[in-house]
């Protein structure tokens, strides 16, 4: 504890400092000589009113414990913010005593914190991952390298028996693929709702998605129709070269080569199609997931009904160095 | 992963080797960021001994493509093979750059 990296502090129920670690001294400057037989008041910045006093003392009177955010004062007059954590410790026939750890908030913590918040943003503006009706059956996976992720997925029901969608990956990782996602994604969602011939909206999303990323960015992406009435999968691709089909026959690699979106002006696109039975299976992802497979597979590693569960475990095996989406679709 | 790179005049020649994951990528683009401030035109990349190379990585020689290409300049790639040749060929990234020597 002595060299533990947070600063610590014992006192005792009068509030005198018994023990301090080698953290304290370097984030509030006093010695340990100074600060053990000294009251814990020479840390009161007075930013905190008797309320807020009142009511730390009652939850650790009540609850045994007391976490949050707290100003104290520095040995050189100056104020730092700091998370604090106190626990009471109780030895018998020798009065009670409390153990305080601490970490200074920093610009570094803010922004760490403030990440992990656009990462909830984030997943909270993604669609519902698991779309559920009588005729198809949606499940998605997304893991970022970071709280944020620069994958984007989406789909939408054009009529009832039409469904159109996307996957989607803005290369790079962390906030500055996070922020051309969003911009990407009401792109894509945009043309899509007015295209329905995909090789054609790829086009059209080639030529003005370079507005919305950076200079040496790119994205890739893979566009998709159920169409239930003519039991059809039409879809085109710009970068995403694989998914998987498993049909009655087995699982069949499907692999079709085009070039990312944003790369190149006057680029086409080609729209495929694939024949669609009931209990047929498509497997979508991006290539965070993708290079992670072997390049033979017989059965699909992650299972429909089981998707949670079965990508971490999958995952579990590998130090991952991309974002990942994997989409499930079933045709019911 | 290790990475040579030499200067000869404007045009620098990059040996990739092994296997090309996010950190050798970010470290790769700041370098070669480095030469192009400096005023290089032509960058040929050697990927005989390259094994594995994935979006991050593609992302760096692309990026410096299209940097170049806005100057005047260009890259080139040579020695591509293996799985490394498949996903330039799936991506189509054969068409874009200048390609040379591969098997």
């Amino acid at each position: 504890m002595e060299y533990a990296h947070d600063p610590m502090v014992v006192a005792n129920a009068e509030g005198i400092i018994l023990w301090v670690n080698r953290a304290f001294t370097e984030v509030t400057g006093y010695p340990q000589e100074f600060a053990v037989g000294n009251s814990t008041r020479i840390l009161k910045s007075g930013v905190q009113g008797l309320d807020f006093y009142e009511a730390f003392w009652n939850s650790l009177i009540v609850t045994g414990h007391w976490s949050g955010e707290i100003w104290n004062r520095r040995s050189d007059g100056s104020l730092y913010r700091e998370w604090l954590e106190i626990y009471p410790l109780n030895f018998k026939g020798q009065g009670r005593y409390y153990f305080t750890v601490f970490q200074e908030i920093t610009n570094e913590r803010d922004i760490t914190l403030d990440i992990q918040m656009a990462g909830k943003l984030q997943r909270s503006l993604a669609p519902k991952p698991i779309l559920d009706n009588n005729d198809v059956r949606i499940q998605t996976a997304q893991r970022g390298m970071y709280s944020v992720t620069g994958d984007l997925y989406d789909y939408l029901w054009l009529n009832d028996r039409v469904l159109i969608g996307f996957i989607a990956d803005v290369m790079g990782h962390g906030m500055s693929a996070a922020m051309q996602a969003g911009t990407v994604r009401v792109l894509f969602k945009e043309t899509l709702q007015q295209m329905t011939a995909l090789g054609d909206a790829l086009k059209v999303l080639n030529k003005s998605i370079g507005h919305y990323l950076a200079n040496d960015t790119f994205a890739a992406a893979l566009c998709f129709i159920v169409d239930l009435e003519s039991h059809e999968f039409r879809y085109a691709s710009a970068g995403i070269h694989t998914f998987y089909h498993q049909d009655g026959l087995g699982l069949h690699k499907i692999q079709v080569d085009s070039l990312y979106l944003g790369v190149a002006e006057d680029v086409e696109f080609n729209e495929y199609r694939l024949r669609l039975h009931r209990g047929d299976r498509l497997y979508l992802m991006t290539d965070g997931f993708y290079d992670l497979l072997p390049s033979t597979i017989q059965s699909f590693p992650v299972g429909l009904e089981t998707i949670d569960k079965d990508i971490e475990r999958f995952l579990g095996q590998f130090l991952i160095q991309d974002d990942i989406t994997l989409m499930n679709i079933e045709v019911l | 992963m290790p990475v040579d790179i030499e200067k000869h005049g404007e045009r620098i020649v990059v040996q990739l080797d092994g296997q090309m994951y996010v950190p050798d990528a970010a470290m790769l683009r700041e370098r070669l960021l480095q030469y192009m401030d400096k005023g290089v035109q032509e960058v040929e990349v050697n990927m005989r001994q390259l094994d594995f190379i994935d979006s991050a990585g593609l992302g760096v020689l692309i990026g410096i493509h299209k940097r170049l290409l806005e100057r005047g300049g260009h890259v080139t790639l040579r020695g591509l093979r293996g799985s490394v040749k498949e996903l330039f060929t799936l991506t189509r990234l054969d068409k874009v750059f200048e390609i040379k020597d591969s098997d």
